[in-house]
């Protein structure tokens, strides 16, 4: 999760003191990035879509974005949050796409159709709150799991989400309190 | 200040998230890929996948950026370059094969949803391989090159004889080349299946009312306690990483398909009957990637798929005419082979029925040479297919069904008969049983195992005897 919430490590050549190094842009090294973050990314996205291969799949596309985009990354160290907000979006639009196909289509796949395998890994109670978070909007579900899980500031979650950092508060706020009382009946 | 649901909130979160490893991620791109390399080779892509759109692959225009950060995080690891890049594209991430018996007719096996590249691309032909051992050739389980292993690869648990003190279990890989793994499974075990994540197997031991299940992890040889299932058949690991198993059993008089853990906890109970809709039956089940569904079926019915809690979430069509079919495996990721029979005539013949509904198709519109059908059936990486026709006592034989929907006897290893049984077939890889004797009555002293290539026609020793095997999961 430290990994998460970390920048961009990018390592360069040794350099005397003084030397002067910005006056050429740092490359992005991809492959240290995709090594590094991909899991993280990937977990945050399987909190936002529930589904592993879709995860996967936004964050492949997130890198993809990132290396067809990089020139325009003034800061290397900025690569991790564009691929946080890129995650992001790529998650909504494939929920967008999700609920547009539901509408549309009979699909045989339960809601939230979990495998014995999940039922074994998850406790009872870590399922029941998972089903509570499902329950909230999606933009609460998003504060909250960069919020808790991710370790993120107000600030970076206000980048990530491009909402302001009062909307985080407040989202993160209701979410907690809609959490509570839903757990708490269940008790 | 902290929320009183703090703690519980991380906890889930830690839980949900602890599943995604980034062994589970390499096979997702894995599979990715592969759907990819369908839609760019012009590979059958036009069923709805049933999963929706999560199945849908991605635009082709990620493949090569696809491939740069792979090569690029390939490069920056500097893991073994082609060896590891070949094998690791070979391989499959959701495998599931039952292990193949030996002493009768292949059984019909149930793995999980390959993609049809993945059945077509298993090994034709293996090419020099500096990592595999001289064929015959065996090596100690501390000398496996375990990042290597995937497509190609087999368990094979050969038969004890009567007296024998233990069994072993080896890992062959695609040259022939074999490692121990282990020499100290109880007598008479036999392999039933490679765990879907590739890390163990599942053998079985002991006389039909006090049968035991239990585990060897491939790294280690060790072999956990496992639990005893009295009167039952090992019918699959679930999915995805097969940490339970489905067995049917008759405990009480009433076949019926349950699931334990592991360590032999019930888990689940299924209904013995749907309903409204007739019996489960419970000896095949096919899980779906996700290990949410299953498909099996209803004896006198239909396919049906059937939820993890046991609840029916579809009954599909069947063939007109026909009493029941049953599933025997997946035949691309969106349609699974099924075989429909006629027992007031006396035959079987195979269909494909999509997954996500409609029609199921005849795989092949000829009845055989023999008198009682198509039994199962292979794809082969020539586009041709591998057809099993049976016939009484054990008797039959196989047929390739060509491109153009016509049958030709298989031409097998020279010498050996043209009804010697298949009893392993992995890619283009298939393992005869050969033995100088047949029928129905008698016993049969000697078996080889010979394993040939369907394409090239190479042809080599397995071993003497008889032995259980289990190919690579994912690998048909």
């Amino acid at each position: 999760m430290t990994v998460f919430s970390e920048g961009v490590r990018t390592p360069g050549p040794d350099r005397e003191a003084g030397e002067q190094v910005l006056e050429a842009p740092v490359p992005l090294d991809l492959a240290a990035l995709y090594a590094a973050h991909r899991l993280p990314l990937a977990r945050f996205a399987l909190l936002l879509v529930d589904d592993m291969a879709t995860a996967e799949d936004v964050v492949h596309d997130a890198f993809i974005a990132l290396q067809q985009h990089q020139s325009r990354l003034r800061d290397p160290a900025a690569a991790v949050g564009y691929l946080r907000t890129t995650v992001v979006n790529n998650c909504r639009s494939v929920l967008r796409k999700r609920q547009t196909v539901r509408r549309h289509l009979s699909l045989v796949r339960d809601s939230h159709a979990e495998a014995a395998d999940s039922e074994l890994l998850l406790a009872a109670t870590q399922q029941e709150v998972l089903a509570a978070l499902r329950r909230l909007p999606r933009r609460q579900q998003e504060v909250l799991a960069l919020r808790y899980w991710g370790n993120l500031s107000e600030a970076e979650i206000a980048e990530a989400l491009g909402i302001s950092r009062g909307a985080v508060k407040s989202n993160a706020s209701r979410g907690m309190d809609k959490l509570e009382a839903m757990l708490g009946a269940s008790r | 200040m902290t929320h009183p649901i703090e703690d519980r909130l991380r906890e889930a979160y830690q839980a949900k998230t602890a599943q995604l490893t980034e062994h589970r991620l390499d096979q997702l791109a894995e599979r990715r890929e592969r759907g990819l390399d369908d839609l760019l080779d012009g590979a059958p892509t036009g069923e709805l996948p049933v999963l929706g759109f999560e199945e849908v692959p991605a635009s082709p225009r990620h493949r090569w950026i696809a491939a740069g950060l792979a090569a690029a995080a390939v490069v920056a690891l500097a893991v073994g370059a082609t060896a590891l890049v070949a094998n690791r594209l070979d391989s499959h991430p959701q495998p599931n094969p039952p292990a193949t018996q030996v002493t009768g007719p292949p059984a019909p096996s149930s793995t999980p949803a390959p993609s049809p590249s993945a059945s077509r691309t298993a090994p034709s032909a293996v090419p020099a391989q500096p990592l595999y051992l001289p064929a015959g050739q065996t090596g100690s389980r501390g000398e496996v090159p375990w990042f290597v292993v995937g497509s190609g690869w087999r368990l094979v648990l050969p038969s004890t004889g009567a007296g024998a003190a233990a069994a072993s279990l080896y890992l062959y890989d695609p040259a022939g080349g074999r490692y121990l793994i282990t020499d100290r499974l109880p007598a008479g075990a036999t392999l039933l299946a490679w765990s879907p994540d590739g890390t163990r197997a599942m053998v079985s031991s002991g006389s039909s009312d006090a049968f035991r299940y239990q585990e060897v992890t491939l790294h280690s040889g060790e072999l956990t306690s496992g639990f005893a299932a009295p009167l039952s058949n090992f019918v699959s690991y679930t999915q995805p990483k097969g940490l339970a198993v489905l067995v049917a059993e008759n405990p009480n008089g009433t076949r019926r398909l349950v699931r334990y853990s592991l360590g032999g906890h019930l888990e689940h109970t299924y209904a013995t009957e749907l309903p409204g809709q007739g019996k489960l039956y419970p000896e095949n089940a096919l899980y779906l990637p996700d290990g949410a569904r299953f498909v099996s079926s209803l004896i006198p019915g239909p396919l049906v798929l059937m939820s993890n809690d046991g609840r029916l979430v579809r009954t599909y069509e069947m063939p007109k005419g026909y009493e029941f079919c049953i599933p025997v495996k997946w035949w691309t990721e969106t349609s699974v082979l099924e075989r429909c029979a006629l027992p007031a005539m006396g035959f079987d013949a195979l269909y494909l029925q999509p997954i996500s509904g409609g029609a199921p198709t005849l795989l092949t519109s000829e009845k055989g040479r023999y008198e009682m059908g198509y039994r199962n059936a292979w794809p082969i990486s020539n586009g041709h297919t591998l057809l099993e026709n049976t016939a009484g006592c054990d008797n039959g034989g196989y047929d390739i069904l060509l491109e153009d929907g016509t049958t030709r006897p298989l031409r097998g290893p020279a010498g050996l008969p043209s009804n010697t049984p298949i009893v392993n077939v992995d890619g283009d890889l298939v393992t005869f049983q050969h033995s100088d004797a047949r029928g129905c009555a008698g016993e049969i002293p000697h078996y080889q195992l010979i394993d040939y290539n369907l394409v090239t026609g190479a042809t080599s020793k397995l071993l003497d005897g008889t032995a259980t095997l289990a190919s690579w999961p994912g690998d048909l």
